[in-house]
């Protein structure tokens, strides 16, 4: 009888036990799906400030752009411009017609140089690959540092959203490693497998942690990034290196 | 079809070992025990043993590098008991179980325990329901919180005779629930 009583009280332990477990197991699963969402929460917020953020700044660009440099020009025409209309009739000189024409060219370079940094021609027109062969090739010119290019792809079957994000994310990249990590040396590739395309970017800069600094308030160049690249679903991962900075993007295409 | 029989036999996964003694061993313990109706009492040493590396194999890879002292610590131990434990087969093979599972049972509540600790501190687990570990860590967690006070106290409801399927449904119920996660757990492992 004693028995029996131990065992009926001992059978409702090991279930109490059972219940409690699988509490246990759900309360983990509910409290850590609850935080998810809370961060996801936050990190969506933070991406979105990033991204007007972003707008503002690219605005301000423009916006000084224009002010300096074609605004100054077309001024310095017009100036010109007063001048040989006070003057006689029949006695323009070839020289300042000459200067006229030097502010143009420089005007028509300055209104090329913005709507490059707007949106490159080439994107819609050539793709994603040659636009990118002439980026690095511009900041060959700027900047002097050593470029790698690998393209293991002839082409590149992307929708236009797809190319402008991810050629704004590779500037942004490449940008920030040498203006910010010193680097003189970035190699870069395009390869395919199966349906996802990989861009491998690699530099001799200073190192940092991509998701540290995307946390802090300083790196808006990354969340922009990071927004960039999940408007279209492609994946960035930082690997780690004993110099420089090593990262892969990919992208799944849909077929 | 040479490609999931390849894969299968890599242990690339921290599961992939028990995952195959669970599957040898119903198969064995099917055989053997229902179909030709032997003792089985020497199978199930052998199968706590086996049980005891892949369990340790699991949580040694889950956390590799890192709690290397402290397992093998614990490795150590779970031998000891199992060689106490093999002495003690031919007095009572529910005293032998049970010299077994408490050692096996802290290594689980341990191993669980550094899981969701490391979980909550890094955010690289998006979506739980989609995560393999998950399930396994739950799975033993359960199993072996359930079982022990059962192996404990077998010898006990065993000799008494009192409410001895009832225990048994309790077993039948953890097992049930190990092998459901387990599978659940494979279903969402990615392919090699």
């Amino acid at each position: 009888m004693e028995n029996e009583t131990g065992l009926k009280i001992f059978f409702w332990i090991v279930t109490a036990i059972m219940l409690f477990s699988v509490i246990t197991v759900l309360l983990v699963m509910v409290l850590y799906n609850k935080r998810t969402y809370r961060m996801k929460q936050i990190e969506s917020k933070i991406l979105m400030s990033a991204t007007f953020e972003a707008e503002r700044m690219e605005r301000k660009r423009i916006a000084a752009d224009l002010h300096d440099d074609v605004s100054g020009d077309l001024n310095a025409i017009q100036y010109y411009i007063t001048k040989l209309s006070e003057q006689k009739e029949g006695t323009v000189k070839k020289e300042e017609l000459e200067k006229i024409s030097s502010v143009l060219s420089k005007t028509l370079n300055h209104i090329q140089n913005i709507s490059y940094n707007l949106m490159p021609p080439m994107l819609q027109d050539y793709g994603l690959i040659l636009t990118l062969q002439s980026y690095f090739g511009r900041i060959n010119h700027i900047y002097t540092i050593e470029i790698t290019q690998e393209y293991h792809v002839k082409e590149l079957d992307l929708s236009t959203t797809q190319s402008h994000e991810l050629f704004r994310a590779i500037q942004e990249l490449t940008t920030n490693m040498i203006k910010h990590g010193g680097a003189n040396k970035i190699s870069f590739s395009i390869s395919m497998q199966d349906d996802s395309v990989f861009f491998d970017v690699y530099d001799n800069g200073v190192s940092f942690d991509f998701y540290q600094s995307s946390k802090s308030s300083k790196g808006m160049g990354i969340k922009n990034i990071i927004s960039r690249l999940s408007n279209i679903d492609a994946k960035l991962v930082q690997f780690p290196v004993d110099q420089g900075n090593k990262f892969k993007i990919t992208l799944k295409i849909q077929k | 079809m040479a490609f999931p029989k390849k894969r299968a036999l890599v242990f690339k996964e921290p599961i992939t070992p028990f995952i195959w003694l669970i599957f040898l061993a119903t198969l064995y313990e099917g055989i053997v025990a229902i179909v030709l109706k032997t003792n089985i009492s020497y199978w199930n040493h052998i199968y706590s043993f086996i049980e005891i590396l892949t369990v340790f194999y699991f949580y040694f890879k889950l956390f590799h590098p890192r709690f290397k002292t402290i397992l093998i610590l614990l490795f150590v131990l779970l031998l000891l008991t199992h060689i106490i434990s093999f002495y003690l087969i031919d007095t009572s093979l529910f005293i032998a179980v049970a010299v077994n599972t408490v050692p096996l049972t802290s290594l689980v509540i341990l191993g669980s325990f550094w899981w969701v600790r490391d979980l909550f501190k890094s955010d690289e687990v998006q979506n739980l329901w989609q995560n393999p570990i998950f399930y396994f860590v739950s799975a033993f967690y359960i199993y072996y919180l359930v079982t022990m006070p059962l192996f404990l106290m077998g010898s006990f409801i065993f000799n008494s005779n009192l409410y001895f399927y009832d225990f048994a449904i309790v077993n039948i119920m953890a097992t049930l629930i190990l092998r459901i996660l387990l599978t659940i757990g494979v279903w969402k492992m990615k392919p090699a």
